[in-house]
């Protein structure tokens, strides 16, 4: 009994394994957006359909005015940042 | 890839090529951050000046109101969340109206206000500022009902062209803020400073929730905050919550809650203190904190009579703060 548990044991390890980290995976990244909620400060940008956008301003449904109150991040320091 | 820094909100997004704000509606497009949604408001609307609410300012009168798609803040229970959590281009109504034609619009509607209001008219702060202007021309109001989520310097900036602003106070609790709005309490109780330093007129909204922000201690730290820092005069109202958005599993805000948050605050020396979203024709209505007389007896958003005289008591003759002509 013991030598057959462990044989399936050996057998189904590897997908064991696999599927805890899978879990592990999708626990820490709907942890870590929890917790970024939690701390209020969803700080950093959005993904866009960009596509949808150009096509609302071609349209003139939306425009390309430039916005105040913001500065180019110097080359040097993009990407620094998540 | 050129990378930008947003500084008009305290979250300082940093938005690479072809991403917006947590706003959605700044967008960097070839390295520059465009208002996409400037001139393209998607709620037009006439209110009354008590829907804002501003019961201190031009009581009675109607107000051009618009708004475009975002918001700076996620608040789980935002009534507007079908405008406000969009991006523009996921807004299918969108009217064409710049400046000169909202002005005009405003106009055309018997309106001498206009209102930019229903999302947080901060995310799109260059339209209000360019109509601001223009309606200021025209020798119209302008009227800024917000979170206060915005960073010092713009708003000293956008002062310059606005009359009067109801801000919501949300809580007196920054661990609600983040948890609840995605946004944090200094930068609000900046924002009412500033508003008040700059000439706007103020007035607060505090939407009570229950067992979130109706805790009695709170509402007295807060109502003790705005009687020392914008003066016993602002007038404070407490809102009922409905359950909405991702907010549904609380019940409506009880009567009494919001009956003893007033009570507080009265007792804590504020002298203009309302109940909104309940039918309370006393607690909506502005009485003298002198003798007690009534000024604008109110019935939601109707005036039933306005009693002021020159903006004073009739029969005191104490002169009751707010913009009245």
């Amino acid at each position: 009994m013991t030598v057959r548990a462990l044989r399936h044991w050996r057998r189904d390890s590897p997908l064991i394994f696999l599927l805890t980290a899978v879990l592990l995976g999708i626990g820490g990244f709907l942890g870590g957006q929890v917790l970024q909620q939690e701390g209020g400060l969803v700080q950093g940008w959005r993904r866009i359909d960009t596509q949808a956008l150009m096509q609302r301003i071609g349209s003139s449904d939306l425009q390309r005015t430039e916005a105040r109150w913001y500065r180019l991040v110097p080359e040097d320091e993009a990407g620094s940042r998540p | 890839m050129s990378e930008v820094i947003c500084e008009l909100c305290p979250k300082y997004c940093l938005i690479p090529e072809g991403g917006a704000g947590d706003c959605r509606i700044r967008v960097n497009l070839d390295g520059k951050l465009r208002a996409v949604t400037y001139g393209r408001p998607s709620a037009v609307h006439v209110d009354p000046m008590e829907k804002k609410p501003l019961f201190h300012f031009r009581p009675g009168t109607p107000v051009f109101s618009i708004a475009t798609a975002g918001c700076n803040l996620h608040c789980k229970n935002c009534q507007n969340w079908q405008l406000s959590q969009k991006g523009g281009e996921e807004v299918e109504l969108v009217y064409r109206a710049p400046p000169d034609e909202v002005v005009a619009l405003a106009q055309a509607e018997g309106c001498h206000a206009i209102a930019y209001t229903y999302s947080d008219p901060i995310v799109f702060y260059e339209y209000v500022y360019d109509t601001s202007e223009r309606a200021r021309a025209q020798g119209m109001s302008n009227v800024f009902v917000t979170a206060g989520y915005i960073n010092k310097e713009p708003l000293r900036e956008l002062c310059k062209v606005m009359d009067a602003t109801n801000t919501d106070l949300k809580a007196f609790d920054d661990a609600f803020y983040r948890s609840n709005c995605s946004a944090t309490l200094k930068p609000v109780l900046d924002a009412l400073v500033t508003f008040k330093e700059e000439g706007v007129w103020v007035e607060v909204t505090n939407l009570v929730i229950p067992s979130l922000n109706d805790d009695m201690a709170m509402i007295r730290r807060m109502s003790k905050w705005i009687r020392d820092e914008l003066g016993p005069g602002t007038p404070l109202h407490f809102s009922r919550f409905q359950p909405m958005y991702r907010m549904r599993n609380l019940p409506p805000t009880p009567a009494e809650s919001l009956v003893r948050a007033r009570a507080e605050a009265r007792d804590l020396g504020l002298d203009y203190v309302y109940i909104g979203n309940l039918y309370d024709k006393e607690a909506g209505s502005t009485y003298c904190p002198r003798d007690g007389t009534l000024l604008i007896e109110r019935m939601g958003f109707r005036i039933l009579a306005n009693n002021l005289v020159d903006g004073a008591c009739p029969v005191c003759k104490r002169s009751i703060p707010g913009v009245w002509s």
